[in-house]
């Protein structure tokens, strides 16, 4: 019997639900419906439920996303697919109350409307909801997405959203701060009962559940929730909690504070989530499109092939949210291996509870359209992949890494025998496979490492939502890959190479001492709002403490 | 939401001088919002969003929470009324409507020269006097079903239309008298389980002397419906699971582990086997039969192994319906199968799955002493099935806090008409100053028989004053007949509310007064969150 290994996703905070909007968009568009077409080798089953809707089949994401009041704008609570029992507004015919008035046990005269303004649907949306999305039709979505729920092309399970009521959602200011409030926020209804039954739901329809896949927003009010989050799920289920927590690359103020007071309250709450994912989780990868995640944010990443515009949250999404979709590639492939298990890849690199790792990514990965891998490894010697994980820079020694490598077709290693000519002097010429190729170059260019390596076929599909404008300088062929000669010849690029790297090694040590030294210089008394909020102080040196001793975790080992 | 806009969120950068005025104007606005709520003929608020979802209440807390408020004085209000949810599961709409009045009548005075430290003073020694009229109104009841139904009746029907509210109260009732024991103190209300099924056509409320869970079997060979069924309820994992430990890089070789991978599973499988083995002994040669209801996982290959026995599973059971399962089946929740016996085991006459849409239902009925019940509800849309859920828990604290209390208090304005003409007669007592503040409090608690009669569509003056004269001739406490416009006595027609609920009010409402008349400090709680 072939069993599906589950994973849910939780996605928690307003950038999160940014980087989740365009991971699952990437996700559908790799479906293939072509029933001529062999069987993907990714298990699609991993990360969807197959459901019932009025008799109709439903694939959705396995997926909770939880956000502020006011951030699901046109979107009703219960998503967009299940929508039997939701009312029109703006029907001339019959109103809101009209429409329900049967259902609502009071006396007729007695009930008083009150009803906000409608929120418009935009135009991307509008069309994807009436006629879908015409070959070619262009929405400036770099432009007009405001919030998340603009872009969102993949539909989900009326159980997917949870919204918190407590706190609305601005534009201008944040206003559920300190990862204290987040924490207390747990113990209300909407998590005890609501939000934690549903993952129950989740997860008692999983035969083979691997685990969890946890994205929150490490910043503000939502890196306490999701600490309590990923307690629960340790406590309840001990199943493998992989978690990425979230650095944005925009920020807004918290409310009632300048500047620097909201760096210092951002910079608390990153601290908390570390020193509580180093007890909770079983592999943590912070993420930012910015170098730096605390203090003095201000220089962004560049990746040599994309042009982005780094103050655009829309764009800064879909990198991380490429980079998670293809790392997680080697716990989602159809073919069962005891390689192929989101517990093995923690196992892998969370030795001697080192928890948090690096990650980095090649996006596209740059090879030329005509060459073959064993000739792009043997020329390119510059840096192949980018960090993306604030204050974070891992050199090329002693490192422990588990890298995917996609969307290379098999005939592209190398020559066959008859053609190979200078291939052959290279001992790379024995390899068979893509991964076993990648293996044997990182044991020659990284020193005293160990590198796991996955591999697989399919590249990663660029569609729109997603931001087709990185390519727009025209350098990538249509499958991605870069053009041998520069041509006027305007190519729409349908698919990228991508490589990831989650990697660990005794240089994460800076980071975290970085974090330590920085908090600990923090005088919480002259942040109230912490206080106010319910936090101890021996918590806060608990914290501290914590944080030093999982610091400390990467400094004495001989191994490494 | 709209009406709250009334409100300046600028408030708080008031200079304090206008800070006593603004902390009044804002309590206003929001008793404005609320007012229409109050009493079984106010009105239902319908609230829609800008995306079409839907809130039906007639609950004041409720109400308060979805009109995101940020305004300082308004949110102090709010707590209140949060802190009176929490305790007494009612009188959240009275909670803003007195607050709202302390502070309109301490205006008047003050607009008069009187000090506000005087009127806080004053309002605190109304505030135990009331106490002391509360205590003399109290009307002990015998904890049976007419009385439990007086009570849960009086707060239903403020929530549901009569007909609704009527099949909830009995419900409620039979709920806590299932469940609760001879010494008639309160019940676990967690014991009571809730369970909402969304269903095209039916609104309906039914009281299950059992367990429901949202889950059913998931296996396709398996029973799902069984008679005389022996309950098995544990927390046991049944399922192979790909620890990080058994993973890759632990072993030497690949065969070492494989090896372990095959013992593991064997592990697994000798676990199921020992449910297995006690099925067969209890079962065999009866008309016996077994369900396992496990709050860890079970995977495919023991969901085959069970079901090859005819053994009904189901997996991730809620960790709260262990607890309720051993009350209502008997039986022991098993945390091993090591020492695993026919006693552990429950007991229930029907189990059986109901599938709606996407979900599954199971029912463990005919349970032969339930001490855990489930009230399932069913209704058309969420909203609907939102305001039930509401009513009902609203129901249930009415009762439990009646069993607490073993005593109520008539409603329809009769403490409040009770507690003003014996608050006028003792501020004439009261020497200086403080006599003014005792009679503001007095006249402020009319607010709420007033609003009673103007939300049923009669004068408030000329109710309150005819009130007050009936009021001062009975010696039995006087209300007002909502259907009349005449004062009544609410014992005589079951119209009664909880002591605690009256109790708390009269604390919260004078110290959340208090403070918003005590400028000085709200502007410093105010400063130490701008300083954050
Ligand atoms: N049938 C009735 N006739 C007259 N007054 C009634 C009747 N039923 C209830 N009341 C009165 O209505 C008031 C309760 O109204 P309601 O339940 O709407 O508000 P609340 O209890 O203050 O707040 P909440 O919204 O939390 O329930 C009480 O004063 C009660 O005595
Ligand atoms: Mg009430």
């Amino acid at each position: 019997m072939s069993v599906t290994r589950e994973i849910i996703t939780l996605q928690l905070g307003n950038y999160a639900n940014f980087v989740g909007t365009h991971f699952w968009n990437t996700q559908e568009h790799s479906f293939n419906y072509d029933p001529e077409v062999e069987v993907s080798e990714i298990n699609h089953d991993v990360l969807f439920r197959e459901g019932n809707y009025n008799r109709n089949v439903t694939f959705t994401p396995r997926m909770l996303l939880l956000d502020l009041k006011g951030s699901l704008k046109f979107v009703q609570e219960s998503g967009n697919l299940y929508t039997e029992n939701q009312i029109e507004l703006n029907n001339p015919e019959k109103n809101v109350l009209s429409q329900i008035r049967e259902t609502i046990a009071w006396q007729d005269d007695n009930i008083e409307v009150m009803e906000s303004e409608e929120i418009p649907m935009p135009s991307y949306q509008k069309s994807l909801m009436e006629n879908g999305i015409a070959e070619g039709e262009e929405f400036n979505l770099k432009e007009t997405v405001n919030n998340w729920p603009d872009f969102m092309y993949t539909r989900y399970h009326p159980r997917s959203i949870n919204i918190i009521k407590n706190y609305e959602y601005s534009e201008q200011i944040s206003t559920f701060d300190t990862f204290t409030v987040g924490t207390q926020l747990w113990n209300s209804p909407l998590f005890e009962d609501e939000y934690c039954d549903k993952i129950r739901n989740y997860i008692e329809e999983c035969d083979q559940c691997q685990g969890f896949q946890t994205i929150f927003d490490a910043i503000d009010g939502f890196s306490g929730v999701s600490m309590k989050c990923i307690e629960h799920l340790e406590d309840e289920y001990s199943k493998s909690i992989l978690a990425f927590p979230l650095i944005p690359s925009v920020v807004k103020n918290f409310q009632f504070s300048d500047e620097g007071m909201s760096e210092t309250i951002r910079l608390i709450n990153i601290a908390f989530s570390y020193a509580k994912l180093s007890e909770f989780s079983s592999l943590f990868i912070p993420l930012s499109t910015m170098e730096r995640g605390w203090r003095n944010v201000s220089d962004a990443r560049k990746f040599h092939n994309i042009s982005y515009d780094s103050s655009n949250l829309y764009h800064c999404s879909s990198i991380l949210s490429s980079f998670i979709d293809t790392m997680s590639i080697q716990y989602r492939l159809r073919e069962i291996t005891n390689q192929n298990y989101l517990s093995n890849l923690c196992a892998q690199l969370n030795i001697y509870g080192r928890k948090m790792c690096g990650a980095k990514i090649s996006f596209p990965f740059p090879m030329n359209e005509k060459e073959d891998l064993i000739d792009f490894l043997d020329r390119f010697n510059s840096d192949l992949m980018q960090c993306i994980s604030p204050n974070t820079t891992i050199g090329t020694d002693r490192i422990i890494q588990s890298v995917t490598l996609r969307g290379i077709p098999k005939n592209r290693l190398k020559k066959p025998f008859e053609k190979a000519k200078d291939q052959m002097k290279m001992a790379a010429y024995k390899c068979s496979s893509i991964s076993e190729m990648i293996q044997l170059y990182y044991q020659c260019s990284f020193y005293a490492s160990l590198s796991h390596v996955a591999s697989a076929e399919s590249a990663m599909k660029i569609k729109s939502p997603f931001p087709k404008e990185f390519f727009s300088d025209n350098r990538l062929t249509s499958r991605g890959f870069l053009k041998e000669f520069q041509n006027d010849e305007i190519s729409q690029v349908n698919e990228v190479p991508v490589m990831t790297s989650v990697q660990n090694s005794n240089e994460l040590s800076n980071t975290l001492e970085n974090l330590y030294t920085q908090v600990e210089r923090v005088k919480l008394a002259k942040i109230p709002r912490f206080i106010d909020a319910g936090l101890e102080k021996e918590e806060y040196k608990e914290l501290l403490e914590q944080l030093l001793v999982f610091k400390e975790q990467y400094d004495d080992n001989e191994f490494l | 939401m709209a009406a709250i806009s009334l409100l300046n969120p600028k408030a708080e950068f008031a200079r304090a001088a206008q800070a006593l005025s603004v902390n009044i104007s804002a309590s206003k606005g929001i008793q404005d919002v609320m007012k229409t709520n109050l009493g079984p003929k106010g009105t239902l608020k319908m609230l829609v969003s800008g995306a079409g979802d839907i809130k039906i209440t007639k609950d004041g807390n409720v109400l308060l929470h979805e009109m995101q408020i940020q305004h300082p004085t308004a949110s102090l209000i709010a707590r209140a009324s949060t802190a009176q949810d929490d305790i007494t599961g009612d009188g959240t709409t009275s909670t803003v409507l007195i607050i709202g009045e302390l502070l309109k009548q301490a205006e008047l005075y003050i607009a008069e020269g009187l000090h506000p430290r005087i009127i806080t003073e004053g309002f605190d020694q109304a505030r135990l006097q009331a106490l002391k009229i509360l205590d003399d109104m109290k009307h002990p009841v015998e904890i049976n079903r007419k009385n439990l139904q007086d009570i849960a009746r009086t707060a239903l029907r403020t929530k549901l239309n009569t007909q609704l509210a009527d099949l909830l109260t009995d419900v409620c009732v039979d709920a806590i008298l299932t469940i609760k024991k001879e010494d008639d103190k309160p019940v676990d209300l967690h014991m009571v389980e809730l369970m909402e099924m969304q269903h095209k056509t039916a609104t309906d409320t039914q009281l299950v002397k059992g367990i429901v869970m949202d889950h059913g079997s998931r296996h396709p060979d398996m029973p799902k419906r069984l008679e005389n069924a022996y309950i098995l309820t544990c927390n046991v994992s049944m399922e192979y699971e790909k620890t990080e430990v058994n993973s890759g890089f632990f072993y030497k070789t690949a065969e070492e582990r494989e090896k372990f991978v095959l013992a593991e599973r064997d592990f697994i499988t000798q676990r199921v086997q020992k449910v297995i083995d006690l099925k067969k002994k209890v079962c065999d040669g009866t008309n016996k039969t077994f369900v396992v209801i496990n709050q860890k996982g079970i995977d495919p290959n023991s969901l085959d192994m069970l079901a090859k026995e005819g053994i009904m599973a189901l997996r991730r059971a809620k960790r709260r319906n262990m607890e309720r399962l051993a009350l209502a089946c008997g039986g022991v929740a098993m945390n091993s199968f090591d020492d695993l016996k026919e006693e552990h085991l429950g007991f229930a006459g029907l189990v059986y799955e109901h599938v709606l849409g996407e979900t599954k239902y199971t029912f463990v009925e005919n349970c032969k002493i339930p001490q855990s019940v489930t009230i399932l509800m069913k209704g058309p849309n969420k909203h609907t099935l939102a305001q039930i859920k509401d009513a009902v828990r609203d129901g249930l604290r009415a009762i439990n806090n009646t069993l607490e209390d073993k005593c109520l208090i008539p409603g329809a304005g009769a403490f409040e008409v009770q507690a003003n003409i014996k608050l006028r007669e003792y501020s004439k007592t009261v020497k200086g100053k403080a006599r003014l503040a005792i009679q503001a409090y007095a006249d402020a608690l009319l607010v709420i028989p007033k609003t009673l009669a103007v939300n049923s569509g009669y004068d408030s003056q000329d109710t309150i004053v005819r009130l007050q004269e009936e009021g001062e001739l009975s010696t039995d406490p006087i209300g007002l007949d909502l259907s009349t416009g005449e004062p009544f006595k609410p014992v005589d027609q079951g119209i009664f509310d909880n002591y605690i609920v009256k109790k708390q009010i009269i604390n919260s409402c004078t110290v959340i007064a208090t403070n918003l008349l005590l400028v000085d400090e709200i502007m410093r709680a105010g400063m130490s969150s701008l300083k954050g």
